[in-house]
């Protein structure tokens, strides 16, 4: 049997193995140095940023639910002048392949931020973060309008030659027409999901617990949304996609690939297990051996009945 | 550096009221965990409940690579860790997060004169260990210890072991003082003396001098108070306090803190898990009315 081949061609992005950082799980890299070799994962989506530093929403800012948590941190980060002056190059030096993931408040910002990245040297791919559930203006807003979703896709596309991968929101009723609408207007690739909206009640306040009212579900509760939502999309979008939300283990991973996804990331368990991107690479590494495979665009779609 | 170590049950007790004490074997926490820091624990293999709980290192030591905890059973993780048993294994991420200032690692320190160590429920437990090191630093800590009962006050045998003198404060009176453990740290009846190890007869006492330093932790209420203590005084000091954390490292960003604003005026959240858990008593914007991440 041939040697086994995990590289990826996610829209342009070259990924050494399917195994992503899910942006928010990493924050720019530093904080899990101890703990992960930034080298041994596909990609690092990193923290989301902006155009000036954020300083987040009001704490308190996470809360655990039934087998997830729900985070309104509210795209804290330093701006990305800092991004790309003092995290890119450390980032880089640790042999990080790095996806940057920016979040604009108009389409003009998303270009200039585009712009930014595209000067400066090291960044594999852009993430556009038109699904933050956490913020006031631009975020989610962004990602829940076809036309919108096609606006930024165009501008970005213009202001840069690197892959550019919108990133989608389950918080939509049709996620067909917002796939199609980034696929016609040039995205290189989809990044899919983003968090679903919820919240908890503090009985003993009475009021809600986060800071925010509302955040982002995350974990293994919603990863049937995640599954149902790339099934769907990959069965009419050629584009290939960066499949996550909910992934834990190697087995959680496969299902993502078979319903149509080329790659996975991986947010909320990295905080639970630092070490679980590299399960996960083995469980999959581990699969294609039993099965006998030596290229993952043999599982990716597997799933899907015709 | 701080690692995911897998730590093996030697013994998980009750020894109060919903509050447990675990012994566990981690040599490396063991070894290079420092008073104030905590372990990120994986209280069980589930999706459910999904987050690692964090815990102070209670006690430590070294040589023995055994860590000791002092946990209240308050829901799910809690309530799994006390289901624990000899021989069974969690995982721990640690030693992490930033600890109580020592004397050695500041250059006059004012621990090292008549520090009082302030710490309610089981916010006692950081204050534990930070006792056992001052006293090995040679410096003389004062600790007092407040609980609503007698039967709370969980920590009382590991805390005459550490060679401190310690004082209770109960709301009901039923050990020590009566009143909470502010009252008992404004009543001045309390002493370094060595002699009164146990919170026996207190008296009004001559060297109850003003503390040099203060360190603190317990529900935030209790801190507030303590930090309004302090600043009265002019007397530095530290607090440990808690937030919800989902990673322990500071990549989510999900245990944000406010912080007063700094001499340069920029307000930012600090994150407890990396830049904490101890803060300088002055820099903390404490909630008076209670605030929910206090420690009971
Ligand atoms: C740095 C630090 C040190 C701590 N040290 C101790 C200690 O030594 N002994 C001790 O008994 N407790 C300690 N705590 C608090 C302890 O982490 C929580 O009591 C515990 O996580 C509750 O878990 P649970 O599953 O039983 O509760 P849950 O059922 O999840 O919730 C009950 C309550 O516990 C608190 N809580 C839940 N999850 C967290 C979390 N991830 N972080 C903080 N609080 C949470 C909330 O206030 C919640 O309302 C510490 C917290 C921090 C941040
Ligand atoms: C604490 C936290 C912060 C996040 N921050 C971002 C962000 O800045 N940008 C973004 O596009 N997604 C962010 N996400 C979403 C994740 O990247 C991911 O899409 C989502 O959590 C679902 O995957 P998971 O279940 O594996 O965590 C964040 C998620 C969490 C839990
Ligand atoms: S718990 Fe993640 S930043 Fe502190």
């Amino acid at each position: 049997m041939s040697e086994i081949d995990l590289s990826v061609n996610l829209g342009g992005i070259h990924l050494v193995n399917p195994v992503v950082m899910a942006s928010g799980a990493f924050g720019y890299g530093s904080d899990y140095a101890d703990f992960v070799d930034m080298a041994s994962v596909g990609a690092i989506c990193v923290k989301g940023t902006t155009r000036r530093p954020r300083l987040g929403n009001p704490p308190p800012r996470i809360v655990e639910t039934p087998c997830g948590m729900l985070n309104a941190i509210g795209l804290e980060n330093p701006g990305i002048e800092a991004f790309l002056s003092e995290h890119l190059p450390r980032l880089r030096a640790g042999g990080a392949t790095v996806i940057a993931n920016i979040a604009g408040t108009s389409v003009e910002e998303f270009a200039e931020m585009a712009a930014m990245i595209d000067a400066a040297d090291g960044v594999a791919g852009i993430e556009l973060n038109i699904s933050c559930p956490n913020v006031r203006e631009g975020g989610m807003h962004f990602g829940s309008d076809p036309g919108l979703v096609h606006e930024v896709v165009m501008a970005v596309k213009g202001a840069t030659s690197l892959p550019v991968m919108p990133k989608l929101s389950p918080n939509v009723g049709d996620i067909v027409a917002i796939a199609r609408a980034a696929e016609a207007a040039g995205a290189d690739a989809l990044s899919m999901i983003n968090t679903l909206v919820g919240m908890a009640v503090n009985i003993d306040a009475r009021r809600p617990v986060l800071g925010n009212v509302f955040g982002g579900l995350s974990g293994p509760a919603i990863k049937p949304v995640a599954l149902r939502m790339i099934y769907e999309v990959h069965r009419e979008v050629r584009l290939p996609i960066l499949g996550g939300g909910g992934i834990i283990s190697s087995r959680d991973a496969l299902e993502f690939l078979m319903v149509g996804a080329s790659a996975v990331s991986i947010g909320t368990a990295a905080f639970v297990n630092p070490g679980c991107t590299a399960q996960v690479l083995s469980g999959i590494r581990g699969y294609m051996e039993r099965h006998e495979l030596t290229r993952l665009d043999r599982i990716t779609g597997a799933a899907l009945i015709r | 550096m701080p690692l995911d170590e897998r730590a093996v049950v030697i013994s998980n007790t009750c020894v109060a009221r919903d509050t447990y004490e675990i012994e566990l074997l981690a040599p490396v926490i063991a070894s290079e965990g420092k008073p104030g820091q905590f372990v990120h624990a994986h209280v069980a293999p589930t999706s459910a409940p999904l987050l690692r709980r964090p815990f102070s290192i209670y006690d430590a030591d070294p040589l023995s690579g055994k860590v000791w905890l002092l946990y209240r059973v308050r829901g799910l993780g809690t309530g799994m860790m006390a289901c624990l048993r000899p021989g069974d294994e969690m995982d721990m991420m640690g030693p992490l997060g930033r600890g109580f200032t020592l004397p050695g690692c500041e250059h006059p320190c004012p621990a090292l004169g008549a520090s009082v160590l302030v710490g309610g429920g089981v916010g006692i437990a950081p204050l534990v260990y930070l006792a056992r090191s001052l006293v090995k630093a040679g410096a003389s800590p004062v600790v007092l210890y407040g609980a609503s009962s007698q039967e709370d006050l969980a920590a009382r045998g590991r805390l005459s072991d550490t060679g401190a003198p310690y004082h209770a404060a109960t709301l009901d009176g039923s050990a020590g003082f009566r009143g909470t453990v502010v009252d008992l740290l404004e009543s001045r009846m309390w002493s370094a003396s060595p002699r009164r190890k146990s919170p026996g007869r207190l008296e009004r006492s001559a060297a109850a001098s003003p503390p040099s330093f203060i360190y603190t932790c317990g529900p935030e209420q209790m801190m507030a108070t303590v930090a309004a203590y302090a600043q009265a005084r002019g007397t530095p000091g530290e607090a440990s306090l808690e937030a919800h954390m989902a990673c322990g490292v500071g990549a989510c960003l999900g245990c944000a803190r406010k912080l007063k604003p700094s001499a340069h005026g920029e307000i930012g959240y600090a994150k407890i898990c990396r830049d904490g858990p101890v803060f300088p008593l002055d820099a903390v914007e404490f909630d008076a009315a209670g605030g929910e991440e206090a420690r009971p």
